[in-house]
């Protein structure tokens, strides 16, 4: 039945040996890696065997997604409205209900089934019902699936029910034991030999023009291209749909240099000698692309970027010729562009540039948004010793309270540092009292080292202690910090009605973006301000 | 010699063909299939003939290639095809989830001979899960069958309006009788001029309605009825009728009440014990016990069928155990029976050790490796039957797997809940470890390759898609991703043939390492 399909894989085997044959009442089709990819052939499938079942009417099908039906009347409504219009096409008379009359048998699961039996046996043709991502139904219809199991034999009419998911069955059966087990299918996934062999044969075998990157006579060139995408990139990453999606944007530069050098030729002759590079020239082409191929990797499987968007930004210029590249030894060396040190990029790195939206910010918002950093990231007890002073001697932090490190020994259970698992919410007050902590220790460096303006802050230029409470206790800093909860930098957490002194926040921003922030402010370790900062 | 030798296989290829009829009309492409195969069984005819004078002698010496010629192949797509309808068959096999098809089947030829007119009333718990809908259902399903229009009165219409239950207009006639008339409803079902029969599937959910009213009504209404359903039949009513083996049963008789049954069918043993006091005083009067005798098709194509039936030989004969799975393989005639699937139509199943999914490794068999070994059949089971419930971790990447590993050591140190964050921290302090001490063996890098962040975060979400990790708290709409609390569900064992499948050194050692 799936000889059409190209050279058979194990992987769907089961599915195929399925749908070619009579077909129980209940299959779960467990596909943890690429669901997309068994949703496809179980549609194609469906759609030829459809097709060629309407001289007869022998089956009617429907492909539901677990998302759209959040409520059983949909559920209901959605599946019976297909069945109608494919059994309205099929048979060319009406069906046995009349569309609008559709709303009374999605009523209840009883109006439901006399609705399918009425269906079933007006077209005279069984019934499949194809349910992808149905993990769904167990928290928004758990009562329904028990029922939906079962449905063949509720009903009493040739019906199965198909339901395809990346949880397996043991996670989403129900737990009182009433519904019947289904035949499980799992779908494993692609090994490198299959997953180089499917996205081969994706290459498009009609010829558009001599200088499109899909030239069929590209295609020897187009699998050792596979083969090296595939070695760079199973490692990550073995869904077959995503791996296509990056070769699909890699090829075109891949191939570029080559169409470039084809392009002159023709320009130069009438009658050109078009060739491939040889084997020699071949690997150095590889190699010179292999970290496009990985940046790639990196940038669009999870979506970080979008697929033109990358093309553009990585495409070579006009005048790069196979030549050229092959006196190069990487893609990065041209285009000057050093995005393999990317990876030893670690949080807290130095060179991370603050991002746009919040470089925008007034400076005083940058100060709140640090404070409310270390806010979420201190316990509140630590406050004191992080940020108190005593009152004679300016500038110098109290001492006592023990270091962060005997205090973790002398627990017993290791204590998870407080930036792994999150902000906590801190109260108004603390915010502020932080803000004037910081202010007072920093921002009068910077005005007097930038002396820009931020006039709109504070005239004066020589700021005092006073000065600084005077402006932290301004109602602009309280609008300042609802500009920042409604920009989403700030997470307000107590309800709308709470009063504005009981509010409490909590900080979105990242450890990178808070570092990267107080180095512009003038901070220059923010770790001192950690209560436990990573090593 | 030679016409007497064609006329079996001949006789066989009709007989098959005219017994795959039900399944044709199962199968996706009714019409062209059954052409297929009528052609594979004229074909058949030929094939066999050969087959039969090359060895005269049955299974012995049998050679079973081990890529099926092509002329053959025909025949391994019939014999899928007809286990696989068996299986459609064979549902209610399954020892523990009794379903009970079956038995309406049987019971609603039993009854059809028993009395010649009666009103038929299924209800089944699994969709009429309270009073109001099976009130209905019971309605409908009345008026569908006899016209009459008993039960709902203006009166009805009127009580219908104060219900907060789903009302919609155009839907007078499917309005839910309010549960007061409840008994007004079912002790009329007598006088409706005919016997009624109501058939309670999945009784024992039926149990789980409000002060189960309506088996209290139903069996109320039975006790005090003086109809018969003998009256139409001459066969009895109070002795137990032979071949029904249904729950329970009460018709009596009276002056123009036509009688009423009640049959309730649960795959619950202790189903009895779920009623309420009053309902099982008088439930206990009447009750039986039903056993099911499941029908087989047969498949006969001769030439196949010799090495068909070798090939289940050989699995018979080579006695392996699944330990794995928890129970023993236990060869018996049951076996047999079902793979081969001629002879008899009664089946012998040793208790639990078999159900009807392990015939699917069926799907599995291709022209490549058209036989059932025993290899297959435990891979099979493994799959179908065993709640090792992550067999898949095996095919996942490196990035999932370093987060797999992660969450086991951060739950070895003592932190159940964890977030990706903690996950992150913990693989780049191992990368760091590694890369600390540059030593590169013959057998490749130790080094662990670094994974940048926004991979790894997908790799977390697939994880959470795949119910491998959980959420351990509710969402909430300010915590972001990285910071949610889940916990793992993979058990040790799970991620550890899996890492030792993989063979990388690193992982390994990563893996082993005591925390």
């Amino acid at each position: 039945m799936a000889d059409s399909q190209g050279p058979r894989t194990r992987k769907h085997e089961g599915i195929r040996a399925i749908k070619a044959n009579a077909v129980p009442g209940f299959i779960h089709v467990h596909s943890p890696i690429s669901i997309r990819h068994s949703r496809e052939i179980i549609q194609t499938l469906l759609e030829r065997g459809s097709s060629q079942g309407s001289e007869n009417g022998s089956f009617l099908y429907v492909y539901l997604d677990g998302i759209q039906c959040f409520s059983s009347r949909l559920f209901y409504y959605r599946i019976l409205e297909i069945l109608l219009n494919q059994c309205n096409s099929n048979s060319e008379h009406e069906g046995p209900i009349p569309l609008e009359d559709l709303k009374q048998y999605t009523f209840d699961l009883s109006n439901f089934i006399r609705a399918l039996r009425l269906i079933s046996h007006k077209c005279n043709a069984s019934i499949i019902i194809v349910i992808e991502r149905v993990e769904k139904f167990k928290e928004s219809l758990p009562e329904l699936w028990t029922p939906l199991s079962r449905l063949n034999e509720l009903a009493r009419i040739p019906l199965s029910v198909i339901t395809i998911s990346r949880a397996s069955w043991f996670e989403l059966r129900p737990l009182d034991g009433s519904a019947i087990d289904p035949l499980l299918i799992n779908v494993n996934p692609y090994n490198k030999q299959d997953s180089q062999t499917y996205l081969i044969n994706l290459f498009p075998s009609r010829l558009d023009s001599t200088l499109s990157p899909y030239n069929p006579s590209f295609k020897p060139l187009y699998s050792h291209f596979i083969a090296t995408l595939i070695n760079i990139c199973t490692v990550f990453l073995v869904d077959e749909i995503e791996l296509g999606y990056i070769a699909s944007a890699c090829w075109p530069i891949f191939v570029q240099p080559i169409l470039n050098q084809w392009r002159l030729q023709m320009e130069q002759s009438d009658n050109p000698q078009l060739t491939l590079p040889d084997e020699d020239a071949r690997i150095r082409l590889t190699k010179y692309f292999s970290p496009l191929i990985s940046h790639a990797l990196e940038m669009l499987y999870p979506r970080t970027q979008h697929i033109t968007e990358f093309v553009r930004e990585n495409k070579l210029p006009e005048d790069i010729y196979l030549s050229d590249i092959l006196q190069t030894s990487s893609i990065f060396q041209i285009k000057n562009k050093d995005i393999s040190t990317s990876h030893s990029r670690t949080h807290g790195g130095r060179d991370v540039p603050v991002p746009p939206h919040i470089q925008a910010l007034t400076t005083i918002a940058k100060y709140i948004l640090v404070a409310a950093f270390l806010a979420s990231h201190n316990p509140p007890k630590s406050d004191l010793k992080l940020f108190g002073r005593s009152s004679n001697e300016k500038g110098r932090r109290k001492k006592g309270g023990g270091t962060v490190k005997s205090r973790a020994v002398s627990r017993g259970k290791a204590k998870v540092p407080q930036r792994l698992l999150g902000p906590i919410t801190f109260p108004l007050d603390r915010l502020v009292a932080i803000v004037g902590s910081i202010m007072e220790e920093y921002y009068e460096e910077q005005k007097n080292t930038e002396s820009v303006q931020s006039d709109d802050e504070n005239g004066d230029d020589d700021v005092n202690a006073k000065d600084i409470e005077m402006v932290v206790r301004k109602v602009q800093v309280l609008a300042t910090i609802t500009e920042l909860v409604n920009q989403g930098l700030l997470d307000r957490i107590a309800s709308e009605k709470a009063e504005l002194d009981t509010m409490t926040y909590k900080c979105t921003i990242n450890q990178t973006c808070a570092f990267a922030l107080a180095r512009e402010l003038g901070i220059e370790s923010l770790k001192d301000y950690m209560y436990d900062a990573e090593e | 010699m030679s016409k007497r030798q064609l006329s079996t296989p001949e006789r066989r290829a009709t007989r098959s063909s005219g017994i795959l009829e039900p399944i044709q009309q199962l199968s996706f492409t009714s019409k062209k299939r059954k052409k297929e195969s009528q052609e594979i069984e004229t074909s058949s005819s030929i094939v066999t003939s050969q087959h039969e004078t090359v060895t005269p002698n049955l299974n012995k010496d049998i050679p079973l290639p081990a890529h099926l010629p092509n002329h053959l192949i025909p025949y391994l797509q019939v014999q899928k095809r007809a286990v696989i309808y068996a299986l459609t068959r064979l549902n209610f096999v399954e020892p523990v989830l009794f379903s009970e098809t079956k038995a309406f089947q049987e019971l609603k030829q039993l009854i059809q001979g028993t009395i010649d007119r009666q009103e038929v009333i299924r209800l089944s718990g699994h969709s009429q899960t309270n009073d109001r809908l099976a009130m209905r259902e019971i309605v409908r399903q009345i008026r569908e069958q006899s016209g009459t229009d008993v039960f709902i009165d203006p009166k009805g219409e009127d009580s219908v309006q104060d219900d907060n239950d789903t009302n919609f207009p155009g839907e007078a006639d499917l309005s839910l009788p309010p549960s007061s008339r409840l008994p007004q409803l079912i002790s009329s079902l007598p006088s409706l001029g005919q016997p009624v029969v109501i058939i309670l599937d999945a009784f024992d959910k039926f149990t789980e309605h409000t002060r189960q009213a309506l088996l209290y009504c139903l069996l109320d209404t039975v006790q005090s009825c003086r109809g018969t359903l003998a009256d139409s039949h001459p066969r009895d009513q109070s002795s137990s009728d032979p071949p029904d083996s249904t729950n329970k049963r009460a018709p009596t008789s009276t002056r123009n009440e036509s009688g009423l049954l009640v049959v309730g069918i649960t795959s619950r043993v202790d189903c009895v014990t779920l009623l309420e006091k009053r309902v099982k005083i008088i439930f206990e009067l009447f009750k039986t016990i039903l056993t099911t005798d499941p029908g087989l098709d047969h498949l006969v194509s001769s030439g196949w069928q010799t090495m068909w039936s070798k090939s289940i030989e050989n699995i018979l004969i080579s006695k392996f155990s699944i330990l794995d799975t928890g129970f023993l393989f236990q060869p018996r005639s049951g076996y047999s029976i079902v793979f081969s699937l001629t002879g008899t139509n009664t089946l012998i199943f040793p208790g639990k050790s078999v159900d009807f999914k392990q015939l699917s490794c069926l799907t599995a068999l291709s022209p490549d490796s058209p036989w059932l070994t025993p290899t297959l059949l435990r891979e099979n089971t493994v799959v179908q039957r065993c709640s090792t419930q992550h067999l898949f971790l095996r095919g996942l990447p490196y990035p999932h797997l370093s987060l797999l590993i992660a969450a086991m050591h951060t739950s070895v140190a003592g932190q159940e809940m964890f977030t990706f964050e903690m996950l992150y921290d913990k693989f780049t302090a191992q990368v760091r470890l590694t890369a600390s001490a540059p030593v590169d063996s013959e057998r490749g890098s130790i080094n662990m390759p670094f994974i940048p962040r926004n991979i790894l975060l997908g790799a977390f979400e697939d994880l959470i898609d795949n119910h491998v990790f959980c959420p351990a708290i509710p969402y909430a709409s300010h915590i972001s991703k990285e910071f949610m609390k889940y916990r793992s569900l993979a058990t040790r064992e799970d991620i550890k043939t899996t890492v030792d499948g993989i063979g990388q050194t690193a992982i390994k050692k990563w893996f082993y390492r005591n925390q």
